[in-house]
């Protein structure tokens, strides 16, 4: 060991400073998209081991698969009422563009275990990727994208407590904010005069720009668990309660836009 | 066999297994034990690498090598002022420092 080891500490204090406080330096944006894309492989075949674990019988499968069948149907017959009552009132057309999405693979995770509160996924600015795109699967929100790097980007979860969009109930009862809290989903400033049934599914409200970047409307956040609702208060809270497969995915797909 | 050739040899299993199978900061933890048994330049060296990479992978900002740097410093400051030889207390350190390390990092709240 040499005679004073605090100097190569205080050296590599600097250093860690300085990579700190310039993330987006080119050469190091170079570096990390080397070391990304070297990991990319390992990693997700290691993600995929803790993705797997808890797999469905065969009956709970088919039954899932029912559900999702069902809360899509759901999901269409409120958008053809608005329709309908958009076309009637011939104030508005709401009909939906296409967005472009791509598919992306989880390479990792933070936060607990069995429910964590952000994802890596294997897609970055040189994909075309922008933080605040939402990623989906199927119909369901899975979360929105925080920090992009040249080949990797971090996805906050809908649990995640650094999450929050404006969502509704999907026969549009109660509208609010849908903001993260950790295990679960807080479905809140919704108005006391609103009416939140129990058991209602909670869609996202649309929170786009004009290049569709951001959520798109009628994506699936979670289902209503439990409601408090204080008369005396001018606002009412619920707790959503989101698909608990949303958090062993490996593939989920990102909103680019229009 | 040697605990830091074990601990060397564990730490490229670390970088692909943290935040990918497990979510404990297990570089971290790693790095750390490392510099107590052997707390030389090349230990550090690696340490400072392997806590940028774990970044780059997490998609966080560089605070792995600053919180690794950090560590070691007060670790060399707490030998050299009370001049102890034994671990007791330097673990309590590690556990801390990973308490804390964890909490700020978004692993699953604070090791559990």
């Amino acid at each position: 060991m040499f005679k004073r080891p605090i100097i190569p500490l205080v050296i590599f204090l600097f250093l860690g400073i300085l990579f700190y406080f310039n993330q987006n330096f080119p050469p190091i944006r170079f570096i990390a998209g080397v070391v990304q894309g070297i990991f990319a492989t390992p990693k997700t075949l290691i993600y995929s081991l803790k993705a797997g674990g808890g797999s469905d019988s065969l009956q709970i499968k088919k039954l899932k698969r029912e559900n999702e069948a069902l809360t899509k149907k759901l999901i269409d017959y409120g958008r053809t009422k608005r329709d309908n009552e958009a076309l009637r009132s011939q104030f508005e057309t709401s009909v939906g563009p296409q967005y472009k999405l791509m598919p992306a693979r989880v390479l990792g995770f933070s936060g607990n275990f069995a429910s964590p509160d952000s994802l890596v996924i294997d897609r970055g600015s040189n994909n075309g990727v922008q933080p605040g795109a939402a990623v989906v699967f199927k119909n369901y929100l899975v979360g929105k994208i925080d920090k992009v790097t040249p080949f990797y980007s971090r996805v906050f979860l809908s649990v995640s407590e650094n999450f929050i969009t404006v969502a509704r109930t999907v026969d549009g009862s109660a509208h609010g904010i849908a903001r993260g809290n950790g295990d679960f989903i807080l479905f809140d400033r919704v108005s006391i005069k609103d009416t939140i049934p129990a058991g209602s599914i909670i869609v996202t409200k649309g929170d786009v720009d004009t290049t569709g970047l951001g959520i798109p409307p009628d994506l699936i956040i979670g289902k209503i668990a439990s409601v408090n609702h204080n008369p005396s208060l001018p606002f009412q809270t619920a707790k959503i309660e989101s698909n608990e497969v949303l958090s062993r995915l490996e593939t989920v797909f990102i909103v680019l836009g229009f | 066999m040697n605990p830091k050739n074990i601990l060397f040899i564990l730490l490229p299993f670390a970088l692909l297994f943290d935040g990918s199978l497990i979510s404990i900061p297990m570089v971290f933890i790693i790095a750390v034990l490392l510099y107590i048994l052997s707390p030389t330049n090349l230990t550090v060296l690696i340490s400072f690498l392997a806590g940028l990479v774990i970044d780059i992978l997490r998609v966080q900002n560089f605070i792995t090598p600053l919180a690794l740097v950090v560590t070691f410093i007060l670790i060399l400051f707490y030998r050299r002022a009370f001049e102890i030889k034994g671990y007791k207390i330097i673990i309590l350190m590690l556990i801390i420092s990973s308490f804390v390390y964890g909490k700020l990092s978004g692993y699953s709240g604070g090791l559990w």
